[in-house]
């Protein structure tokens, strides 16, 4: 699929679709977190990969929490936030403070992208009637470039075109400032569209 | 003369001459090429991402993949007055950026642009004389054309010269 040509039509059935796992992902963090969280209407990115990467610089070093998506729609679901926020994170679910991301807080973050990706995932696939799950996440703190590009790689997206579904979350006071990506593979997008009925 | 830095992006390539420098950040799985010529001073720098352009029928940017972009770079090395037997490679990068406790879910292109990238160069004939291959790293890289070093940046490991 072309991405660039997708018409509005389409593109409005694509934010809908994030517009609804996002809803859902920001009500089961809120849930966790047990205070508000919000988020923004989803952006639905059609960029090149070279926009990609002069925009972020690429050395900027972040954590990301990758989920794979697996059954009829694979691709791949990305939760970036910056150091602080992994922290807060951490600190909020165990009350403790952190030096250093030990591996304790690496599976707390595992387990937030567990559930933000499961939520999102489920309501997708209630929305659409396909089966999507997600695997078991993975954590990394590196350089955005890198997790960014790797991740549009291992989804199979390399043209110069790529398509990434995209919503910021908020918590309020703490200032919790996360990324969240859906990187679909190829043909992922032409199913869920044609079981919304859209052409 | 004052020394400028030349920036890579991704599936891209620069070449230039002493006393500039190249750089390419956030090498994930993608693998950095340096090549240099140590009596003339050319260096050339390219950041590949796949590892095998005759498996896509829309090959625009060559410089994509390992194939093709190593072949143009050392061709234009040659163009620029650098000598065959002179040019030897740096390799950086092809990380498996997520380290996933299901190992069926980890994925292996960083491992085959590895190979693909080593068998391209042997191809040629030119040796690698550093490399900085694989791990679970991103990795940044500078190439040096004033003495072919090649300085490597990795996240909590600060900068290692290879």
């Amino acid at each position: 699929m072309d991405y660039s040509k997708l018409s509005n039509m389409q593109l409005d059935a694509l934010r809908e679709i994030g517009n609804i796992g996002a809803g859902n992902a920001a009500t089961a963090l809120s849930q966790l977190l047990g205070s508000k969280v919000d988020m923004t209407v989803p952006n639905v990115n059609i960029v090149s990969f070279d926009e990609i990467f002069s925009r972020i610089g690429g050395e900027e070093v972040v954590l990301g929490v990758i989920v794979r998506v697996l059954g009829d729609t694979p691709g791949n679901i990305l939760f970036i936030f910056t150091r602080e926020t992994g922290m807060d994170l951490i600190k909020q679910l165990t009350h403790k403070e952190e030096e250093e991301i030990s591996e304790m807080g690496a599976s707390v973050l595992c387990e937030i992208g567990n559930i933000i990706s499961g939520s999102y995932m489920n309501a997708i696939s209630k929305f659409t009637n396909l089966l999507i799950m997600p695997s078991v996440p993975a954590v990394t703190f590196d350089m955005l470039g890198a997790i960014l590009s790797t991740t549009f790689i291992e989804s199979e997206q390399f043209d110069e075109c790529v398509l990434d579904i995209e919503t910021t979350f908020m918590q309020d006071d703490t200032e919790i400032q996360g990324y969240f990506y859906y990187i679909p593979m190829p043909g992922s997008l032409e199913k869920m569209l044609s079981s919304l009925g859209v052409k | 003369m004052d020394s400028v830095q030349l920036r890579v992006g991704i599936g891209d390539c620069k070449i230039t001459k002493s006393p500039n420098t190249i750089i390419t950040v956030g090498l994930g799985s993608c693998v950095g090429i340096a090549l240099y010529d140590n009596r003339r001073k050319i260096g050339g720098l390219a950041h590949i991402m796949l590892p095998d352009s005759t498996q896509f029928s829309n090959t625009t940017n060559k410089y994509k993949f390992a194939d093709l972009a190593i072949k143009d770079l050392y061709n234009e090395m040659l163009k620029l007055g650098a000598f065959k037997n002179n040019i030897v490679a740096k390799v950086a990068g092809g990380a498996s950026m997520f380290n996933f406790s299901d190992k069926k879910m980890v994925m292996d292109i960083g491992e085959r642009n590895c190979v693909a990238v080593k068998k391209q160069l042997n191809d040629l004939g030119i040796q690698i004389i550093s490399e900085e291959l694989r791990g679970n790293r991103g990795r940044t890289m500078i190439l040096d054309a004033n003495d072919g070093n090649v300085s490597i940046k990795t996240v909590g490991e600060g900068i290692k010269v290879i």
